[in-house]
């Protein structure tokens, strides 16, 4: 390996650095003027009271700053000879952050603090103290092979990036050099490749959640270096950092991957404060949802259930807390999240329509930190440190939001007092390193989720999950990942109402593996092979009433389940410098497994109890339905020029699960159904095709994509189904096809002080019913829009950052209006109903939907007087208080003379006023 | 620590301020037949209309039928009024014919019922009722009002499960109090009338239990009410489209509800045509009425409204046929309180028992 870092002398340093590179920062420097008379003022005094008479900003630690008492004076000095004369007296020295921004220090040498963040910089400057060293902007990155005569004029650099601590490959990182113009991101495996001229470069490093560092390199031929970055756990700029996050870029390889950064959520307006991964992900083009307080979320006209969400490689059942307003996922323990929702890498399988790869931080083996937040609705807790020094560590996130508290006092409100909510969920994550290139990691959680609306209804769910995985790299070529884990899902949804007074349970087991190989045989291959498998075990639905006036029977459905497999290859491969692929090929296979009772049903007859014909009896364990897919997955980049690429993509998915809805938008009441003898595979075809351009040294991003899905295997519930408590569920159901399409502009402009993001999507997205036996496909087997069809989706959202402890952000959202199946005619059904007539299947529309929501976030920045940072936001949501269909419904009126009834239709609106949030957080 | 405004303004303030009208384009017209075809001859009528949106009931339309027994023409059907066809009062429904009925409109369209048989009489064990106090309203403060209701309850013995029946009971409601010195009879307004359903479907032979109404205590109390029950033995397909009607009815329209559906009822228009025929014509065994009257010392305990008038005008003169002077009298205005059809002396149901 040639590469190594090399700390050079100190060249780099700058001692009171008045020669602040930045032309504007020396005019700040030189142009202000500075009158003051300080008499037996220490220098916290003396800066707190050039703070307030000019607009200067200091930062430091407390304990740096000596007590000494100083008798000086200024008449129009200007404010680096004021500095470096307190400097002076005081033995400390200063870096010029910003404009009007300086960090007080040590005096020591200091560095550029641009690239740095504060707690690095802190850690840096206590070390020295100890030790004498350098800092870490001083790194000269040899390329190549110096020997080499006469040298290339072009050096190759086919790099990783890999996080410091932990070794992992760090995903949608960038190396960039600025009097290049020239840049390049790592994949999935840290990966990048660029070529620049062989000499002396500067390039700034940065990953999602991770430091920024600058490096000289000097390169003198082709090299495989392998760049480490720190955990950023307070970002002092974080204008650099979201160059990449969020969105896809020219360069990337695959067409549809989104690397979402958690900073860059973090800043997004919240309801409640409360930062939420799914409702980021909304703001993506090509993701959508049927409404406010709805769970789940669609992608490019996928159902809910063929979103494949793996938090820490476990599977998610449920993806919402508390209606569907929260998401089950922690921000706080979240490293990165990745959304594929164009082409699907063969490792990923089981899931049509995307996948949320959401991958949890892992504790430092050094340092303990933590943060959380107490509050009124809600509290949260996080901290990770070290088990053993440098070997082991934990991260525990722990949320509770308990509104019942406030709720059940307000008397005056029956409905708000007579209803209950709570969730709360608990992560655990231990990680041991085995060697230098091993580690073990276990992980567990357990959430809980309850609502009941007066004494009407209500329902609960739970889940409860725990895995192991063991990482092993064995040299530059090979790595190993093994991975089991397991979970238990389970939801119940009851009605208090008396007649209808019952209780339903339902849910899911499942245990999973996967043994992943991933083998770079040469820079220019990335392979991944393996197998996985899940074992499914659904719980049978069980209905009991409840009450002694309950008119409903006892049921309950038969168990199900399955065991499903899938062994992979996929290959991401640079043809040359402008063409790469990520093609791979999965088999997939399921089984479906006794105990059952199969039963069978008149042929060519509509599947009801009457047409019951035969059963047969499985024993448990035994094979009743064999399922096989093959699934081909291609994506292809061409790259134009550096700015501007074309991809396109191609994958087959198998799905053998279903999850089982009558309801408009998914509810925890949903039911979870494998394939079996009556329901089949589903499978999905994806074509996508992007045009990516940067503009202005990628300062704007622009892309567009359009995207066509053709599925089958698709089930929907038959006009007035009866899923709960059936056991004949076979009988409510349709088998369905259906297709999406549609075109995604995406602009980005990150930069400086201000962000900007805004997507476009025109889509579609239908429904066929293909059995029409004795009449009973929906809409007479037409073709129609699904229940998140949403042909407009639009969202701009802005971030402004004024200074650097300051941060306003603004979004705002528009999408057409659910479909919805309305009343077209009333009429009287003898001797006493005045019924609606409804229309075909999801005809009409409820009104659009749109939302501005407004943020501001200030946090102490680098006064940092003790170990606890605090950060405040303050939001609007919803600010012009757009009164936004939740649901319409229908009420019978009667007019007051005649006495006659009609129909009249109603919007209620959930959040249909302005709402503003506070929240305020800590760190340690 | 995180101080968020509680969910309770979220709630609060979507409960009391989010609630807006909104129209919808009326789609399309629609032919609707409806009626009971039973050997209860009380009620015996197929309601013709043309449904035209949700703001009305649908205009009545002119039209004649026939009923067909067993494959045969049996009756014509007699036109009350525009849009209401009756059978003939001597027309018997017997259990276990099939029978449907063929409706012509002046534009000559002919449509057509399913066959279908009376399905076999059964009758109600006896019945019940229970004063229970629950949630009745929330008043303007957003508090919970409660209130007694009378819960009725239909004792029936369940056949063999492989015999599956379908029961449907029709409760109507009537009372009559003494005002102002004549006595008034009432009778609920026929569409506020309840209508319970019950399948024998999956439960075991024997005695069972039902609720068929919940009447909450009004002033309709005060002296004598009278819950009329009616049972008629339906087949299947009605059954499951009365489920259906009562899920429609009770539809609230979020997102949790089932998917609400077109539906179809058993009649077609015979020239085989796409045209969605509202409505269904039921053919069952009926005419069993069972009668339970609630005095007010029944109940009076839970009520606070009665009151006896001491002075009560016109006490003594010749206002009916008896003297009601000797009754108490209550405060209410025959014609306004308590809500219902006020009726004749002369008209009264001769169940009624001053």
């Amino acid at each position: 390996m040639k590469f190594k870092p090399i700390l050079l002398t100190l060249i780099t340093w700058t001692l009171f650095v008045g020669s602040i590179n930045a032309q504007e920062k020396d005019n700040i420097l030189s142009q202000t003027l500075i009158t003051e008379q300080f008499v037996n003022q220490h220098l916290l005094e003396i800066l707190y009271q050039l703070e307030t008479n000019y607009p200067l900003q200091f930062f430091y630690k407390e304990e740096w700053i000596s007590r000494k008492l100083l008798n000086v004076s200024f008449d129009k000095q200007p404010l680096g000879f004021v500095l470096n004369r307190l400097m002076e007296l005081t033995g400390l020295g200063y870096v010029q952050y910003d404009d009007h921004s300086f960090i007080i220090s040590p005096q020591i040498k200091l560095l550029d603090l641009d690239a740095f963040s504060y707690q690095e910089y802190v850690e840096e400057v206590e070390a020295l103290s100890e030790v004498e060293t350098q800092a870490r902007s001083d790194y000269f990155f040899f390329i190549g092979d110096s020997t080499l005569r006469p040298l290339p004029t072009e050096a190759n650099i086919r790099g990783t990036l890999r996080d410091q601590d932990t070794g992992d490959p760090l995903i949608g990182g960038q190396i960039f050099f600025p009097t290049l113009e020239k840049g390049a991101f790592s994949n999935e495996r840290g990966q990048f490749d660029i070529t620049i001229p062989t000499g002396k470069h500067e390039a700034v490093v940065k990953a999602p959640g991770h430091e920024e560092i600058i490096l000289q390199i000097v390169a003198f031929s082709d090299d495989t270096p392998e760049i480490k970055l720190g955990y950023t756990a307070y970002q002092l700029d974080e204008v650099m950092l979201q160059a990449d996050s969020k969105g896809q870029s020219a360069e990337s390889r695959q067409a549809g991957r989104v690397q979402l950064s958690m900073i860059d959520i973090k800043r997004t307006p919240a309801l409640m404060g409360e930062v939420d991964i799914i409702n980021a992900i909304l703001l993506l083009p090509g993701v959508s949802t049927t409404g406010e307080a709805s769970s789940g979320f669609n992608v490019r006209g996928g159902n809910i259930d063929q979103n494949l969400i793996l938090q820490d490689a476990h599977m998610l059942f449920n993806s919402s807390h508390l209606l569907g307003f929260f998401s089950v996922i922690n921000p706080d323990i979240v490293k990165s999240a990745t959304l594929y929702k164009g082409h699907m890498p063969a490792q990923y399988g089981g899931r049509v329509s995307s996948v949320l790869d959401i991958d949890l931080m892992e504790g430092s083996t050094r340092t303990y930190n933590g943060h959380g937040s107490l509050g009124v609705f809600s509290s949260k807790f996080m901290m990770s440190g070290p088990i053993i020094k440098d070997k082991s560590s934990f991260v525990l996130g722990i949320r509770g939001a308990y509104p019942n508290l406030i709720t059940s006092n307000l008397d005056k409100i029956a409905d708000v007092a007579t209803s209950s909510s709570y969730y709360g969920d608990i992560t655990l994550k231990l990680t041991q390193r085995i060697g230098e290139l091993g580690k073990l990691s276990l992980y567990g959680n357990a959430s809980t989720d309850f609502f009941r609306f007066t004494r009407e209804f209500g329902f609960g769910w739970d889940n409860y999950s725990a895995g192991l995985s063991w990482q092993q790299i064995y040299n530059d070529k090979l790595s190993l990942k093994a991975e089991i884990n397991g979970s238990r899902y389970t939801s119940n949804f009851f009605n208090l109402n008396d007649i209808l007074g019952a209780s339903n349970e339902t849910g899911i087991d499942n245990i999973n593996y996967r043994l992943d190989l991933q083998y770079v045989p040469v820079r220019t291959h990335d392979i991944h092979m393996g197998i996985s498998g899940t074992y499914v075990d659904v719980l049978p639905n069980k209905q009991n009433p409840y009450g002694a006036n309950s008119a409903l029977p006892s049921t309950i459905a038969q168990k199900d389940q399955g065991l499903e497999a899938g062994i992979y290859i996929n290959d991401d491969f640079d043809i040359n410098n402008f063409v790469s692929f990520s093609a791979g090929i999965r088999l997939s296979y399921f089984q479906n497994m006794g105990s059952f009772k199969v039963y069978d049903y008149m042929p060519d007859r509509e599947l009801k109890f009457a047409n019951i014909t035969d059963s047969t009896i499985y024993e448990s364990g035994k094979g009743i339905k064999n399922f096989w897919g093959l699934e081909p997955r291609i994506s292809m980049r061409v790259l134009v020029d550096e700015n501007t690429s074309f991809k396109a993509s191609y994958n087959r998915v198998h799905q053998y699960i279903h999850l089982l809805s009558n309801t408009a938008s998914s509810t925890p009441i949903d039911i979870w159904q494998v394939s079996n003898s009556y329901f089949p595979a589903q499978k999905s075809d994806n074509f996508s095709l992007g045009f990516f351009k940067n503009f202005q040294d990628k300062v704007w991003q622009t892309s567009l994509e359009v995207f066509y899905r053709d599925m089958d295997g698709l089930v929907v519930p038959k006009d007035f189904a009866n899923l709960l408590g059936n056991p004949h569920i076979e009988t409510e159901i349709l088998n369905a096809v259906g297709q999406a399409y549609g075109a995604e502009v995406s602009v980005k402009r990150n930069f400086d002080k201000l962000d900007l993001e805004a997507s476009f999507t025109y889509s579609r997205s239908f429904r066929r019913t293909q059995d029409n036996l004795e009449g009973i496909a929906a809409n007479n087997g037409d073709w129609f829009p699904s229940d998140f069809d949403s042909p407009i989706n639009a969202s701009l959202s802005v971030k402004f950052r004024p200074s650097l402890t300051k941060t306003i952000s603004a979004s705002f959202i528009y999408r057409t209006g659910r479909p919805i199946t309305v009343p077209a005619n009333a009429y009287v059904v003898y001797p006493s109903w005045f019924v609606p007539s409804f229309s075909e299947r999801n005809s009409f529309r409820i009104p659009d939907y749109h939302r501005l929501d407004l943020a501001y976030t200030f946090d102490d920045g680098l006064i940092s007087k003790r170990k606890l940072t605090t950060e405040f936001t303050f939001s609007l949501y919803n600010v012009y208080a757009r009164k936004n269909a939740y649901s319409v419904f229908f009420r019978k009126k009667l007019d007051f003379f005649s006495q006659k009834p009609s129909f009249q239709a109603y919007q209620l609106a959930i959040l249909g006023t302005i709402l503003p949030f506070f929240s305020y957080n800590f760190k340690f | 620590m995180t101080r968020n405004y509680p969910y309770a303004v979220i709630i609060s303030i979507s409960l009391m301020g989010c609630l807006t009208e909104i129209d919808f384009e009326d789609k399309g017209k629609a032919t609707t037949i409806s009626g009971v075809l039973t050997n209860d001859t009380a009620s015996r009528e197929i309601f013709v209309t043309r449904a035209d949106g949700i703001s009305n009931e649908g205009q009545p339309m002119q039209a004649s039928g026939v009923v067909f027994k067993n494959g045969n023409v049996d009756v014509e059907l007699i036109q009350k009024e525009i849009g209401v066809l009756s059978l003939p009062p001597s027309f018997e429904v017997e259990e276990g014919a099939i029978y449907y009925v063929e409706i012509i409109t002046p534009d000559n369209q002919v449509y057509q019922s399913i066959p279908q048989k009376v399905p076999p009489k059964h009758k109600t064990d006896s019945i019940s009722f229970q004063i229970v106090e629950k949630e009745a309203s929330i008043n303007t403060t957003g508090e919970i009002v409660n209130n007694y209701f009378v819960d009725f309850f239909a004792h029936v013995t369940l056949p063999d499960p492989k015999d599956t029946v379908y029961y449907k009971w029709q409760i109507d409601q009537s009372w009559n109090f003494v005002s102002e010195a004549r006595i008034c009879y009432k009778i609920r307004n026929e569409r506020a009338n309840e209508v319970a359903l019950l399948s024998s479907n999956g439960r075991l032979a024997g005695p069972f239990k039902v609720r068929i109404a919940s009447q909450e205590m009004d002033k309709s109390f005060s002296y004598k009410h009278y819950f009329n029950v009616n049972l008629f033995m339906i087949d299947k397909q009605t059954y499951e489209f009365y489920q259906k009607v009562q899920q429609l009815v009770n539809h609230s329209g979020n997102l949790y509800d089932e998917i609400p559906a077109p539906f179809k009822g058993n009649v077609f228009l015979d020239a085989g045509e796409a045209e969605t025929v509202l409505g269904n014509i039921e053919f069952s065994a009926g005419g069993e009425l069972l009668r339970f009257p609630i005095d007010s010392f029944m109940i009076n305990e839970r009520i606070d409204f009665f009151r006896v008038c001491e002075d009560t005008p016109g006490c003594g003169a010749n206002a009916g046929p008896f003297d009601p002077c000797s009754k108490p009298h209550s405060c209410f205005d025959c014609l306004i309180s308590p809500l219902g059809d006020t009726i004749k002396w002369d008209d009264k149901p001769n169940y009624f028992v001053d």
